[in-house]
C-alpha cells in the first residue's frame, strides 16, 4: 500500500495529541487515586484520555491510508512535541543527549521512509 | 505521588526499575502494540466493509479495550517508577509491532531498511527518556 500524504497528515496531528495527553497525564497522575478507597480521578487525566481518543481517532483514519509499519515509527514524533513543549511549558533544557536522541527518532523515521 | 525532598548540591538519586513496575510497563507495551495491530484490523475491515460494519466494531471495541488496559498499565507503571525509566521497556513496541505486521496483514511489507528505521527509532526513544532532567 503506498503511502499516501494526507495519511501522514492524520498521524502527525495524532502525535500532537498524544504529546498533550501525555503533558496533561504526567501533571494529573499525581492527583488521581486509583484506590477502590478514595477513588479520585483528576480532570487532567480525563482531560489526557480525551486527547488520547482523539489520537486514536486520526490513527485509525491515517491506516486506511499507509502501512502500519511506516506509520508506527512515525509516531514517535511526539517525543518531539513533547520536549519541545517541556522546553515552553515547564523551562526544561534540551540537552546533548536530548538532542541526540530526536535526531536518531528523525533519522528513524527517514529510514523507514525510505525503506517502505 | 509524595514529592521528593531535595538536598542542595545532592543529586537525587535515580529510582531503581522494580519489578512490578518492569512487568506493568511489559504489559503495557504488549498491549498497546496489540491494540495497534487490531485497529490496523479495523481499518481494513473498515475500508472495505464500512465503518459500522459488524466486525469492524468488534475489531475496535477490542482494540479500545487493551488501550484502555495499556493506559492502566501505564498509569500504575509511573506510580512505581520514573518516566525516564519506564519509556525504555515501552519502546521495543516500535521494532515488535513493526516486524509482525507482515505476517498478520497482506497489505504490509517489512525491509531491512524499515525494520532498521524502527530500531533506530525505539533507540531515540529511548535515549531521549532517558535524557530527561537534563
Amino acid at each position: 500500500m503506498p503511502t499516501q500524504a494526507w495519511a501522514v497528515a492524520a498521524t502527525l496531528a495524532a502525535t500532537v495529541c498524544a504529546a498533550f495527553a501525555a503533558f496533561l497525564l504526567k501533571r494529573g497522575v499525581a492527583e488521581t487515586h486509583l484506590a477502590l478507597r478514595g477513588f479520585r480521578v483528576s480532570g487532567k487525566v480525563v482531560a489526557a484520555v480525551a486527547l488520547y481518543g482523539a489520537a486514536s481517532g486520526l490513527f485509525l483514519l491515517a491506516l486506511t491510508g499507509a502501512q502500519l509499519s511506516v506509520l508506527v515509527p512515525l509516531s514517535a514524533v511526539e517525543y518531539v512535541w513533547v520536549a519541545l513543549l517541556a522546553r515552553q511549558r515547564l523551562g526544561e533544557p534540551i540537552g546533548r543527549a536530548k538532542l541526540a536522541g530526536l535526531a536518531c527518532i528523525a533519522l528513524g523515521i527517514v529510514l523507514v521512509g525510505l525503506g517502505s | 505521588m509524595p514529592r521528593a525532598t531535595r538536598t542542595p548540591g545532592v543529586r537525587p538519586r535515580r529510582m531503581r526499575l522494580g519489578r512490578t513496575a518492569l512487568l506493568l510497563a511489559l504489559a503495557c507495551s504488549l498491549l498497546t502494540g496489540a491494540a495497534q495491530l487490531l485497529i490496523k484490523a479495523a481499518a481494513d475491515r473498515g475500508r472495505d466493509a464500512g465503518w459500522t460494519d459488524s466486525e469492524t466494531l468488534l475489531w475496535l471495541l477490542a482494540a479500545h479495550t487493551l488501550l484502555g488496559l495499556g493506559f492502566l498499565a501505564f498509569l500504575l507503571a509511573l506510580r512505581r517508577g520514573e518516566l525516564s525509566t519506564v519509556y525504555p521497556v515501552l519502546a521495543a513496541r516500535y521494532v515488535w509491532v513493526v516486524a509482525a505486521t507482515p505476517f498478520l496483514f497482506s497489505t504490509e511489507s517489512l525491509t531491512p531498511l524499515k525494520l532498521a528505521g524502527a530500531a533506530l527509532t525505539a533507540v531515540g526513544v529511548v535515549i531521549v527518556a532517558r535524557a530527561r532532567g537534563e
